[in-house]
Formats: structure tokens, C-alpha cells, sequence
């Protein structure tokens, strides 16, 4: 057969929410689970959320952006700036409150940008 | 003193076995151990691929073991009945590694191993393969299909399917090999590019994360297990015992890092192009060193493997 030109493939230009940071986002969570500064109820709200966030996580591997959604943008700058927010956490537990905040924040802004991802199949 | 004539055709006699005995060991050995290196590699990363719809299940399941008062509803729409992760796209995951493995299989018996026509029957059920795993690929990226990351796998498989085809009719193999390994350069470097993206997308970051989830949804548990002072010290064991089974995962996961293997074995062929390259003792002896610390990894990935595996089963 005759070999294809890769180079040939025009590519569309697609956003992508930045998942590495939001692995960070869930591992930071988990592990204020477990943390001895926080009360039982902050440790079962830090679990509940982190898993919520993994949920958001497989869905975004398969969802793609078109380039103009600003949304996914936005996202990111949420999953950014909550990531932060989690590694201040754990290193002072002081503003968990704001924290667990933030996060219900960033998951309602992915569960809203999850609904105008392009379908699949 | 007299001067010692050789005849045109004892020269070229000499000229060949010269060449055979200088030539063939060079590839002959780092082939075989690049070959014996990816084949336990890509089956290592088999094993990570498809396991992925097995540990959400487990995942899912494990929330309502530690915690009764959650009901398992909805079971359509629950990973018992619905795959998180697309099997179709899976399958063609493996079958792409599994091709990278009949690749560099095709390799060493292209450095000698095998007789020519067994060779070219070899050569041509590979890039039959290839063919057919670039159509599925297509199939996958279509408007209907579930897997827009397959596109990226379309050109530069269809790029070795003609390299494979093209050293299968070749009449000398050890200039077909060296040929073979120049023109798949870039196109088998692609595929590991893509291949070490979308393992640390769909496997290392679902599996880092989701072991971390086990073991503080287990630790949580152990917490608020009520009046834990009275919980006999066997049932603590136990419990105690699942912790450290989680923890071990997820450290084994954190300190193989898995997606590093893809790395590995992009660098040790890119050894192997720079020998057929320029064959001379550097460039062998070059990718002598990276083959070792292939190989130390693959071993390293296929331990941890089989330790995830002794965890599952215990």
C-alpha cells in the first residue's frame, strides 16, 4: 500500500483543560482527608470532593474543546488557582472553609463546561 | 621483494566476509536485546490498559464496602455496566503495542535469524497488520468514531505499513535492515511520542489518582469505624492489613512511574537508528548503555507489575 503523508493531516486546533494540575487538585484533596487538622466532617467533605473531582477527571480525558470555548480557559485558570489554594491548605489548614469553596466552584465550572463538550460516538 | 596480488573476485570474497563478520554482530546483538526488551515492555503496558475499566469497577464497588449507607442505583449508568473508558479504543491500545512488538520482532529477524522466506512471510502478515490496525485507528477518529486521540496514530502507521511492505520484497537484508531502521525513524518516533502522552493521560494519571483514592477511602473508614477500641484485634488486622495492601499500590505506582517505560524505549530506538546510522564502536557501544537501562527498567515495570498483580490477588 502506498504509505501515508502524516504531514498532510491538517489539524483543528482543540483546547484541552489542564489535567495535570487537576490530578494535583484531587491528590492535594485526598490527602487533606486524611489530615489531623481537620475535623472529621472536613476530612469526609476533602474525600467526597476529590473523588468528584477524579469523576470530572475521566470524563475530561475523553472530551475535547473547540479552540474558541473560553470556557476551558477559565477552567484552567480555576483548576490553577485552586491547586494553590490546596497545596496553602495543607500547609496551613486555616482557610479549609474557602478551600472546600473553591473547590465546589471549580466542580460546578467543570460540570458546566462538560455540558457543552463536543459528544463522543 | 615480490608483491602479493589478490585476485578481483578474492577481494571481493574478503571484502564480504569482512563485512558479514563486522556488520552482522554489530546489529545482531542490540537487535535481539531491543527486541526482548519491548516485547516484555509493550506486555507490561498491556497489562496497565486493560486493566482500566476493572479498577474503576473496583473502585466503585469499594465506596459501597466501606460506606453501606451508599446504594448502588442507577446500575446502567454505574461502571458494572458501563465502561468508563471505551473498550473498542482500548483494544486497538494494545494492539498498537503489540505491533510495536511484532516491529522490532521484524527487526531481529531482519539482522539474521530467520530464513528469507519465512522472513518475508513474516514481514508481510506484520505490515498486514499494520494496515489493519491503521484502519481501525481511521475507523475510531471518524465523525461516529469514540476516539478523536486515534487520529494521531493514523499517518505514521500508515507510514511503516510501506516500510514493512518495501523491506518484505527486499532482496539484501542487512541493507533492507539498515533502510528499515533510517525510514521508521520518524514515524516510529511519533507513535512513541503519542504513546507516552496518552499512557500518562488514560493510565498513570487515572491509576496515581485512583489508588490514592482507594487508600484514603480505606484510611477514612478505619477512622470512623465507631468505638474502634472494642473492634477485636483479628477484624483490626484485617482492615489494618487492606490499608497497607493500598498503600503499597500506590507507592509502587508513584515509584515505578510507569509512563517512563515509553521513554526508554524511544531513547533505545533512537540508539539503534543512530547505529545504522554510523556503525562504529561508539554508536554501539552507546546503544549497548541505553539497551542496559532499557532493559533495568523494563525489568523494574514488569516487577511492579507482577507485585500490583499479587496485590489483587492476596
Amino acid at each position: 500500500m502506498r504509505p501515508l503523508n502524516w504531514k498532510n493531516f491538517t489539524r483543528i486546533k482543540m483546547k484541552k483543560t489542564n489535567n495535570t494540575l487537576l490530578v494535583s487538585c484531587i491528590e492535594q484533596c485526598f490527602f487533606l482527608a486524611t489530615s489531623s487538622q481537620l475535623t472529621p466532617k472536613q476530612r469526609n467533605e476533602m474525600l467526597a470532593l476529590g473523588k468528584r473531582l477524579r469523576g470530572s477527571l475521566i470524563n475530561l480525558l475523553t472530551a475535547q474543546f473547540n479552540d474558541d470555548v473560553k470556557e476551558v480557559d477559565e477552567a484552567n485558570a480555576e483548576i490553577q488557582a485552586v491547586d494553590q489554594l490546596l497545596l496553602d491548605a495543607i500547609a496551613a489548614v486555616d482557610n479549609v472553609a474557602d478551600t472546600v469553596k473553591r473547590v465546589n466552584q471549580l466542580i460546578s465550572v467543570l460540570d458546566k463546561l462538560l455540558e457543552i463538550a463536543i459528544p463522543i460516538g | 621483494m615480490s608483491k602479493t596480488t589478490i585476485h578481483p573476485i578474492g577481494w571481493l570474497l574478503g571484502l564480504t566476509l569482512w563485512t558479514a563478520a563486522c556488520q552482522q554482530p554489530a546489529y545482531k546483538e542490540p537487535i535481539a536485546k531491543f527486541q526482548e526488551s519491548t516485547e516484555a515492555a509493550t506486555a507490561a503496558i498491556e497489562v496497565y490498559y486493560s486493566e482500566l475499566n476493572g479498577y474503576e469497577r473496583e473502585l466503585y464497588l469499594l465506596e459501597r464496602l466501606v460506606d453501606p449507607k451508599k446504594e448502588i442505583l442507577d446500575l446502567r449508568k454505574t461502571p458494572l455496566l458501563t465502561n468508563p473508558f471505551d473498550p473498542k479504543a482500548i483494544q486497538v491500545r494494545v494492539a498498537l503495542l503489540q505491533q510495536l512488538a511484532n516491529y522490532a520482532e521484524h527487526l531481529s529477524t531482519l539482522a539474521g535469524n530467520d530464513a528469507p522466506k519465512r522472513f518475508r512471510a513474516n514481514t508481510t502478515t506484520l505490515a498486514g497488520n499494520l494496515t489493519a490496525l491503521q484502519n481501525t485507528f481511521t475507523k475510531l477518529n471518524s465523525p461516529t468514531g469514540t476516539d478523536k486521540a486515534a487520529k494521531d496514530y493514523v499517518g505514521p502507521l500508515g507510514t511503516i505499513a510501506g516500510i514493512i511492505g518495501e523491506a518484505a520484497t527486499a532482496r539484501k537484508r542487512d541493507k533492507a535492515l539498515k533502510k528499515a531502521i533510517i525510514d521508521g525513524e520518524a514515524p516510529i518516533n511519533r507513535l512513541f511520542a503519542f504513546l507516552e502522552r496518552d499512557f500518562r493521560k488514560y493510565v498513570v494519571d487515572t491509576r496515581v489518582s485512583g489508588s490514592l483514592q482507594k487508600l484514603t477511602e480505606l484510611v477514612n473508614a478505619y477512622n470512623q469505624v465507631p468505638k474502634r477500641n472494642t473492634v477485636p484485634r483479628d477484624e483490626r488486622r484485617q482492615l489494618l492489613l487492606e490499608i497497607e495492601q493500598a498503600a503499597d499500590e500506590y507507592r509502587i505506582i508513584q515509584e515505578t512511574q510507569p509512563a517512563d517505560i515509553v521513554k526508554a524505549m524511544r531513547e533505545a530506538h533512537q540508539a539503534l537508528v543512530k547505529l545504522a546510522k554510523d556503525t562504529n564502536p561508539t554508536t554501539l557501544n552507546s546503544l549497548l548503555s541505553t539497551l542496559e537501562a532499557y532493559n533495568e527498567q523494563v525489568e523494574a515495570l514488569t516487577n511492579a507489575a507482577l507485585e500490583l498483580e499479587e496485590l489483587h490477588t492476596n
